[in-house]
């Protein structure tokens, strides 16, 4: 009792100093800023399913912020940056009469001193996160994560830059009873640039120390990587290599009861959208594109592949590793993630989402490994953690779809039902369990790459494109290289008439035997008017492995024309043929038509129309043949500034199955554009033919700018949503109101 | 709501209704014989905008609408220059009853008018932005120099409708004819 | 089955068509000075260009006479017509005054001066033009007998896939003094947009006299806009309408400049009574016409619609009043709803469309 009582006194207290900062004649300049957040939502829905069964369910939330941040500068080379965050979370929620009750409130103080110029600066920093939960009155231990760092950058003129970072992070609740660990890394960085020539030493050591498992494990590396880029000869020739030596030594002490973490370092990250509508309809039988942004090391920023619930049918998104070596052993992927809304995901909605893992040797044909659905976020980090069973492959991927808005669960207080859920980064790993692992073991990995380019002859454009790529791991590893030399062409034969060409041999020496392929490529673009283009492409592979072939050969042909000022038409379509070396054929078949009219400014109409056909025979499975259609029709009409009305209608065939209808309407009206009181009201509509879904939603939201600092959002929800398995309603109530200084 | 609170909000909401309302935008003599009035010539206008042209575009529009009425005849703006030029106006946009009566006679007209262009141009609110006009003018009774008439009328600008729905695209001269027949609309009435 | 002879001769044949056929164009041999005894031709003053800019008049002058003559008009050569230019030392070609004209008349033989006009032309993309030529006779009083103004630009008609679209300036000046030389020579008339005006647009005090011919003089607008001579560009619609309406004697505008410079009638804001009674006088018309330009822009770019605004002001020798007034103000863009259909390309299109809508409508027959 005593204890709410302070509580509530340090609250008071806390507002009042808010109160006192945030008029404009106290603030003290620019050493101290700040903000406060309220966050106030109320929840009510209702839930009726097919047998008459209802439910309903009601909820309060209310969530405080306060922050704030020190700057402060004792000399032109030394500062101090502090800081204090307090947040309370707290929710009332009535189900079906019987009342919970629940709160998490966080404090994190931080503190930084920082020194130097850019040149040569230093700096050194605490900060303490401590999270106290509490459960229908009950508390549970409080949970800490207290980091320790420090930092010294050197950036001599001329000479090579050196970078230091030491840090330690303790994780542990209040009672060392479910989690006491720490983890500490040093990482040296010296970059050295001359010239054409990039000069790069990394030395990381991390030592991560379960002390209830009583795992201890320590990584040391070093790593050096040497790149150059040159051209000679009137730029005809140019060269760019890169060399990259890395040995990481592991020292391992453990009771036996702990999991070593085997983080692998993919060759590239892969993506692809599968299903109606799109180049590949099936997982089984998609090609990934290489696609960076999910293996570059960034967990927070978004690599613009979006989870979250969208109407309508959608296309699945897969996305996964190269590792190039086809032993590669998997046990376990990371899948980060971030919302639009800058929330955590809530486990109710998190469970919605089905994920699929698949394996794959060649990138053609893929073989599912393991489904999981139900899970959620890991507690501290926006992550999924996907666990299968041990795989050996060279290609790895996860397949999920978007939710349907009507997969998302009503009742979420202070949690939009409508956002984007953006995947950030993956990273796989070999988990193995602590004791069957060497206590001590080294590893040296080289990675040698090559380009070098050299045209031949300006017209036509003839170029020699040559590659070799070496990569090895020691002991117990492999070694590989890959050496390409390729053809390539380029000619332009007339103002509407150019082509291009490309003819490679690759081959490449694995663990498991020569690989050999011939690649061959060609294009013709034609633009017989400024407004009519069409491509015609043709590319194909033909491999040897092991003593079997494998191949691929697709032609796609695309056309564009601006038939008018205000009415473009666009058609294409291919075919493609593949077979892999256990037998397997796979032709498939696309056709894409679409129709774009603006005849006026405020108003489009587009219609489209998809045909997609998969066959796949042999390798002693039964044929498996595909084929969906698709048309869409979507008109916007925008007739004030202010004002948008959108709609649309889908048509999904699917071979085998009954066709289903989507329909979509929507109004988006935001008056007061440039007032200090914004409003803005949209309604949409969703009908699916499919188990005759339907959903209505309703959003009035308001915005006023009390002042420049100062802003309160007000918003209320209405959502209906009905299907043949029962009906859900629900409403909410929402007010933000933020204030910085 | 309770029944009480009735009469109050409603007087509130007369109250907050009359304090929109502005002033009354027409002055007319009552002992003036509009009727009478065949002639008027309509004098250069005062401009009060940075735009140059306002006040002679102005003036171009309302002779033309004027005319158009066909309810009188007004001076070619050629014969009214040669009149101010013939009794030497040195300020034509505010001539004295002097000035007026001289040439009223020159140029044979029963009465005159004046005006001033307050506003001409686009206004800005935010991010929004709307053509806007102001516009007043007089009638003066050329025996005495009496203010007749007087009216003044704005249009354009940001209204509740732009905030509502966007816009503000009006043309400059759309806004001015608009201007203008409100103006005669006034007169007329 | 035909002999071997005769195939060779066929395949012959046709590879001589095909050659001939891929030959360059040849334009039909003419030049001015060849076109023989004049007696009787008409003279083609040198074009005057209204435009604001540059424009290539002479080679445009050129290829209307080389045009006309195709049409069989008489065409004075013009050595002879510059010899009497630097005799009369002439250098205004926008008009032509009673005395000039009948000194070409005695001079040279010719029977009619051909008055053009370049009121636009721009060659960025979309490359336009606008001419405006009047044929007046050398009589001892000029009458204009025709007038026909041609505004193209190489985005009027772009047709399926663009291919209407002309991108090459010659292309778009070519087909302008074609349709030009068609419409002189009456093969063609050149058609006017149609525009909707304003429903208080146009005032008319009392309908004109049925079956009565008037004479009317029409004096340049006064600029009020940037274009520097749309004045004289609005006054050549009037003119160009009046014309076409058949009940109006137009006098030559030279003869009225020439008038206006001789008495030195400055008119610094509008034509006064007293202007008017003189000009009443030494020019024996029944109507004056007169007005102001405020507007006349012609925007560059394929999207960009032109801007028209003037009012115009007839006053009546009788009664010593405006009878007549108009005022509006247009863009091409006015008619359009959907995609490009019923736009106005070029500002001089949509002033005769103007202009003709409000004469037709009110001073018609």
């Amino acid at each position: 009792m005593f204890k709410g009582a302070a509580l509530r006194l340090a609250n008071a207290c806390l507002v009042c100093l808010f109160w006192c900062l945030l008029q404009p004649q106290r603030a003290s300049a620019d050493l101290l800023n700040g903000y406060l957040e309220w966050d106030y939502s109320h929840l009510q829905s209702q839930t009726r399913d097919a047998t008459g069964t209802s439910g309903a369910q009601k909820g309060d939330g209310l969530t405080q912020k306060y922050s704030l941040m020190l700057n402060k500068s004792f000399l032109p080379l030394l500062s101090l940056r502090a800081g204090y965050l307090w947040e309370s979370d707290r929710n009332w929620l009535t189900a079906n009469g019987s009342e919970a009750r629940s709160s998490i409130t966080t404090s994190l103080p931080s503190v930084d001193l920082l020194m130097g110029s850019p040149m040569l600066n230093a700096s050194l920093g605490y900060s303490k996160r401590k999270e106290s939960d509490s459960t229908a009155g009950t508390s549970l231990p409080d949970r800490y994560n207290e980091e320790y760092h420090a930092s010294l950058g050197w950036r001599p003129e001329g000479l090579p830059a050196v970078s230091l970072l030491l840090t330690r992070i303790n994780t542990f609740d209040g009672l060392r009873q479910l989690e006491d660990s720490s983890n500490d890394r040093a990482t040296l960085g010296i970059t050295y640039n001359v010239k054409n020539l990039d000069l790069k030493y990394l030395f990381n050591y991390n030592d991560q120390k379960d002390r209830l498992l009583g795992l201890d494990v320590s990584q040391l590396s070093h790593t050096g990587t040497a790149s150059y880029s040159g051209q000679f000869f009137d730029e005809r020739v140019s060269l760019y290599s890169t060399y990259n030596v890395s040995e990481q030594g592991t020292a391992t002490s453990s009771s036996g009861r702990g999991m070593v973490d085997q983080q692998l370092l993919p060759f590239s990250g892969l993506a692809a959208l599968t299903g109606p509508g799109q180049q590949y309809v099936v997982p089984e039988t998609a090609t990934l594109g290489s696609y960076p942004l999910l293996v570059d090391g960034n967990l927070d920023k978004s690599a613009g592949i979006d989870l979250g619930p969208q109407p309508g049918p959608q296309a699945k998104r897969n996305f996964g590793f190269d590792f190039q070596n086809p032993q590669t052993t998997v046990n376990r992927v990371l899948l980060w993630v971030a919302t639009s809304n800058g929330q955590r995901l809530p486990d109710a909605i998190a469970r919605q989402y089905t994920w699929t893992v698949y394996q794959s040797q060649d990138n053609l044909a893929w073989a599912p490994v393991s489904t999981v659905t139900g899970l959620t976020l890991d507690p501290f980090q926006n992550r999924f953690e996907i666990k299968f069973a041990p795989v050996a492959t060279r290609y790895l991927k996860v397949v999920a779809a978007p939710l349907d808005p009507a997969q998302v669960p009503p009742g979420i207080i202070g949690f939009p039902p409508s956002f984007n859920l953006f995947v950030t980064e993956i990273q796989a790993f070999d988990e193995v369990p602590a004791a069957s692992v060497q206590k001590n073991s080294n590893v040296l990995s080289q990675m040698l790459n090559t380009d070098v380019k050299v045209r031949l002859t300006d017209s036509p454009a003839l170029y020699y494109d040559g590659s070799f790529f070496l990569t090895s791991s020691l002991p117990n590893g492999f070694t590989k290289w890959t050496v390409s030399n390729a053809l390539m062409a380029e000619h332009r034969f007339n103002d509407w008439l150019s082509g291009s060409a490309r003819g490679a041999r690759e081959d490449s020496e694995e663990p498991k035997g020569h690989r050999g392929a011939f690649v061959y490529s060609a294009l013709l673009r034609m633009t017989p008017l400024p407004t009519l283009s069409d491509t015609i492409t043709y590319s194909g592979r033909r491999e040897s492995f092991q003593g079997k072939t494998s191949g691929a050969d697709a032609l796609f042909i695309s056309n564009t024309a601006e038939l008018y000022q205000g009415v473009n038409l666009n058609a294409s379509g291919g075919l493609s043929l593949s077979s892999t070396d256990s037998g397997a054929r796979i032709r498939a078949y696309n056709a894409l038509f679409g129709v774009n009219l603006k005849p006026r400014g405020d108003l489009s109409l587009n219609a489209n129309y998809s045909w997609n056909s998969s066959l796949a025979t042999g390798a002693g499975i039964s044929d498996t043949s595909i084929s969906t259609q698709r048309e869409d029709i979507g008109l916007t009409y925008r007739p004030f500034t202010t004002l948008y009305l959108t709609s649309s209608f889908s048509l999904l065939q699917q071979s085998g199955q009954a066709g289903t209808t989507f329909q979509n309407y929507g109004i988006n009206w935001s008056p007061f554009p440039d007032g200090t009181l914004q409003f803005n009201f949209a309604y949409s509509e969703n009908l699916a033919s499919l188990n005759q879904q339907k959903s209505k939603m309703l959003t009035p939201g308001l915005t006023w700018k009390i002042t420049p600092r100062t802003t309160l959002d007000a918003s209320y929800q209405r959502l209906n949503t009905s299907s043949s398995s029962g009906t859900e309603s629900s409403q909410t109530i929402s007010a933000v109101l933020r204030s910085s200084f | 709501m309770p029944k009480r609170w009735i009469p109050p909000i409603i007087t509130l909401v007369l109250l907050a209704l009359a304090g929109c309302a502005g002033p009354a935008e027409v002055y007319r003599d009552a002992n003036m014989d509009f009727g009478a009035l065949h002639t008027v010539a309509i004098m250069p206008l005062a401009n009060l905008t940075r735009e140059t042209s306002a006040a002679e575009r102005v003036r171009d529009v309302f002779t033309t609408k004027l005319l158009a009425t066909g309810a009188l005849y007004v001076i070619p703006p050629g014969e009214v220059a040669r009149g101010i030029s013939r009794v030497g106006i040195s300020n034509p946009v505010a001539p004295s009853t002097e000035e007026l009566t001289k040439v009223a006679g020159v140029i044979k007209a029963d009465a005159v008018i004046t005006g001033t262009v307050k506003e001409y141009g686009e206004v800005r609110s935010g991010s929004s932005a709307a053509n806007s006009i102001s516009l007043s003018f007089q009638l003066l009774e050329t025996q005495t120099g009496k203010v007749v008439w007087s009216a003044s009328t704005t249009m354009g600008g940001i209204g509740i409708t732009d905030r509502l729905f966007g816009g503000g695209g009006e043309p400059m001269n759309d806004i001015t004819e608009r201007a203008v027949n409100d103006a005669i609309k006034k007169l007329f009435q | 089955m035909p002999s071997r002879n005769s195939f060779s001769s066929l395949v012959a044949l046709l590879l001589v068509l095909l050659v001939a056929g891929c030959a360059p164009l040849r334009r039909a041999a003419w030049t001015g000075d060849e076109a023989g005894n004049a007696e009787g031709g008409v003279a083609i003053l040198p074009l005057q260009n209204l435009s604001g800019g540059t424009a290539p008049v002479t080679e445009l002058r050129q290829e209307l006479a080389r045009r006309l003559a195709l049409r069989g008009m008489k065409i004075l050569p013009e050595a002879q017509l510059e010899q009497f230019m630097a005799r009369h030392r002439l250098r205004y070609v926008g008009g032509i005054d009673a005395a000039t004209a009948q000194a070409l008349r005695r001079e040279t033989g010719a029977r009619g001066v051909l008055i053009t006009e370049v009121e636009l032309y721009r060659t960025p993309f979309p490359p336009r033009v606008a001419l405006t030529s009047r044929l007046v006779t050398t009589e001892e009083t000029p009458r204009i007998v025709h007038m026909e103004s041609v505004a193209l630009s190489g985005n009027d008609a772009p047709g399926l896939l663009g291919v209407g679209l002309v991108r090459r300036p010659q292309e778009v000046t070519d087909r302008a003094i074609q349709l030009l030389a068609e419409a002189l020579t009456g093969e063609k008339p050149q058609p006017i947009p149609r525009v909707s005006l304003g429903s208080d647009s146009v005032y008319l005090a009392r309908p004109l006299e049925p079956g009565r011919s008037y004479r009317v003089a029409v004096l340049p607008f006064f600029d009020k806009g940037n274009h520097g001579y749309a004045g004289e560009i609005l006054a050549l619609h009037f003119i160009g309408e009046l014309v076409r309406q058949g009940r109006f004697q137009v006098i030559e505008p030279g003869t009225v400049r020439e008038d206006l410079l001789r008495y030195r009638i400055i008119m610094e804001d509008g034509v006064s009574l007293a202007d008017a009674e003189l000009l009443f006088g030494m020019l024996s018309t029944d109507l004056i016409l007169t007005g102001e330009v405020n507007d006349f822009e012609d925007l560059q770019g394929a999207q960009a619609a032109p801007k028209v605004d003037f009012s115009a002001l007839l006053l009546e020798r009788s009664s010593r009043r405006a009878v007549w007034s108009m005022g509006d103000h247009r863009t091409g863009m006015d008619r359009v709803r959907f995609f490009d259909i019923g736009r106005i390309v070029t500002a001089s299109a949509l002033a005769a469309g103007m202009v003709h809508q409000a004469v037709e409508e009110s001073l018609g027959r």
